[in-house]
């Protein structure tokens, strides 16, 4: 005796059509098994096949196009299937069906990779206290290389790479003058006219030429150049160095028996520290300008009278101790710099950290050594 | 163009600014064929290379793609072009920032509705087809030269194209990896029926992918010679084609040359 044979038409899909004789469920596709239709295709046989525990057949021989969307479908079907007893048997294909499916290796494919196990609190504070005392090993070993490689820079002049130190004299000075210049010249338009509302008050109007030489001078000036300079020539190190580093540079550097720190180090933190005390020089000479024009234009003061009233505020020693401060931003600047770019481990992204982590740690040491430097000459 | 012409190239002139690279280039790709552009270095393979997939725009002449002209495609036009087919860089150009996995599901998820777990299917399905399974939480960082390949292949197959560009596939790879790969670009040819466009100065590569090769000079700014790569080795009227196939000096062929 035949078997009842059930007809049934899969909505969504029109291309599937299922029949069950003796036990055995025969789907037949005749659509396009691609990544489009897959889960309208893998819900229709979920569908045809539900309840059913023995064997289906699976007759792919007159499907048009066939892509990996149709091997998942075929995989993740025959996998459900085989999970709860059932069996699926491919009787129909072609050769697009057999060479995709050919390539893969069903069981790994549903292999979950092994995964590590997670880790408990007290490894984890053992592996941070680690890494942040490797972190102080790095700082500490770097800053000495630091320190020697200046030292001998100074004592033997001759070998420092003077070439390499010119080029980056020009493009962490010359080339910051035009954006140094700017924000100078509106900090001191801002701080004057801040200082002009409150002084005008009292009639103390040619004050104004004290409160911006001052502000400028001692700290504005440094401090906004050297913000300037770790986001322009810091970041700039850290790149560069991060990039060489990805790119086995340094350590072909390293393996040729040259000294990195010479190479790459000394030359940057020289050039800092020579340029970022003019750049410091333009910006406060622009920002006492900034002033000018708002004495000048918003409180109808001669400019010979602010420039006589700034002579006798602001003393050498003012504009002195702004620059000796930059020497030290400077090196704060281009040494975490560098630093932060030998860090850089592999990879565009770690880069990218390293770059930002450099322009962060300069900012703060800046502003670090800021308040020291302060409190160092009030007590002077 | 017949219809099992999928790649069309005519009269084809690239250059930088005013150096011309390559004049005049003309050939056509077959559907399912396994096509090798070779030639010594600074030959203009790359820059041709760079001109099929529609990275550069040519100086004179057309490119033709499945029927679209790649060269004067807008931008729009150009991307669906670019899913038609994958490209495997020489370095394998993965995303360090991903893990292999995500490498290729990012594709999957921009380009296809497909629900969260088909994607993961389909990625497993991919890493397995370049034999990777079990790889896909691994960092790019973490696998090796070889590895970096065959993932690169495998997001390059992300869509199911119709035609695979390899440039230098075996760049980098000892030569049993090397020719491990090779062996998975054939497989794939033959099982998928996929068009594979090889670049390539790797004589046993060339000699084990190609179907039909074009040989590409430098002085010449253009295609030298046309076949079957054994054939060429063999046959070949022009000393600068024998000596290439057969990895001997210019000089030495040269003085064969004379002799026959």
């Amino acid at each position: 005796m035949q078997g009842k044979a059930t007809r049934q038409q899969i909505p969504a899909v029109s291309g599937l059509t299922a029949e069950r004789r003796n036990g055995v469920l025969r789907v037949r596709v005749t659509q396009r098994m691609d990544m489009a239709s897959a889960p309208a295709l893998l819900a229709a046989l979920r569908d045809a096949a539900r309840g059913h525990m023995g064997i289906v057949e699976l007759d792919l021989s007159e499907v048009p196009y066939f892509d990996s969307g149709g091997g998942a479908v075929v995989l993740q079907f025959r996998h459900e299937l085989t999970q709860r007893g059932g069996q699926v048997r491919i009787v129909g294909s072609n050769p697009a069906i057999d060479g995709l499916l050919g390539l893969v290796d069903p069981t790994a494919v549903f292999t979950e990779p092994p995964h590590e196990p997670e880790k408990n609190f007290i490894v984890k504070v053992g592996e941070g206290s680690l890494q942040v005392l490797r972190d102080a090993y790095e700082l500490v070993s770097f800053t000495g290389e630091l320190v020697l490689g200046l030292w001998e820079a100074v004592r033997h002049p001759r070998k420092v790479r003077w070439r390499e130190t010119w080029l980056y004299m020009e493009r962490t000075g010359v080339d910051g003058v035009p954006i140094v210049v700017l924000i100078s010249f509106l900090m001191g338009l801002i701080t004057a006219f801040q200082a002009a509302v409150q002084l005008t008050q009292f009639g103390a109007d040619i004050f104004v030429a004290n409160l911006v030489g001052l502000s400028i001078t001692r700290e504005l000036g440094p401090l906004m150049t050297a913000i300037i300079a770790a986001g322009r020539s810091g970041a700039a190190f850290a790149a560069e160095i991060g990039t060489m580093k990805v790119s086995e540079e340094v350590d072909a550097l390293t393996t040729m028996g040259l000294d990195r720190t010479r190479f790459l180090v000394t030359p940057k933190v020289v050039a800092l520290v020579l340029m970022l005390p003019c750049l410091t020089i333009v910006a406060d000479l622009v920002g006492i300008l900034g002033g000018l024009v708002v004495a000048v234009g918003g409180m109808d003061l001669p400019a010979q009278v602010y420039f006589r009233q700034l002579r006798a505020a602001v003393t050498v020693w003012d504009v002195a101790s702004g620059l000796v401060k930059t020497v030290a931003f400077a090196v704060l600047i281009a040494g975490v710099g560098c630093l932060r770019g030998f860090q850089a481990s592999t990879g565009a992204e770690s880069v990218g950290r390293t770059t930002t982590s450099a322009i962060v740690a300069a900012i703060f040491l800046i502003i670090l050594a800021d308040a020291v430097f302060t409190v160092i000459f009030h007590y002077w | 163009m017949p219809t099992d012409t999928v790649i069309s190239v005519e009269g084809l002139t690239a250059s930088y600014g005013e150096r011309t690279i390559l004049e005049n280039v003309s050939f056509q790709v077959r559907r399912g064929e396994r096509f090798v552009i070779v030639g010594g270095s600074g030959c203009g393979k790359t820059t041709l290379l760079r001109h099929l997939i529609g990275l550069q725009r040519p100086a004179g002449g057309r490119v033709w793609i499945d029927g679209e002209d790649v060269g004067r495609a807008d931008e729009e036009q150009l991307r669906r072009i670019q899913r038609k087919f994958g490209v495997l860089f020489q370095s394998g150009a993965l995303f360090g920032s991903l893990t292999l996995g995500e490498n290729i599901s990012l594709l999957l998820e921009e380009f296809t509705r497909l629900p969260p777990d088909l994607v993961r299917l389909i990625v497993r399905l991919k890493l397995s087809m370049v034999r990777l399974d079990g790889f896909e939480d691994f960092r790019i960082a973490e696998l090796s030269g070889g590895m970096k390949k065959r993932a690169g292949l495998a997001r390059a197959m992300a869509l199911d194209p119709a035609i695979l560009f390899f440039d230098e596939p075996s760049a980098g790879l000892d030569p049993v990896t090397s020719a491990e790969l090779d062996e998975l670009i054939l497989q794939i040819n033959r099982s998928l029926g996929t068009t594979v466009v090889v670049v390539s100065h790797e004589l046993s590569s060339i000699f084990t992918i190609a179907e039909r090769c074009i040989m590409l000079d430098r002085s010449a700014k253009g295609i030298i010679a046309e076949g079957n790569p054994h054939e060429l080795r063999e046959a070949s009227p022009d000393p600068r084609v024998r000596a290439f196939f057969n990895r001997q000096p210019e000089l030495t062929a040269r003085r064969v040359g004379v002799g026959h």
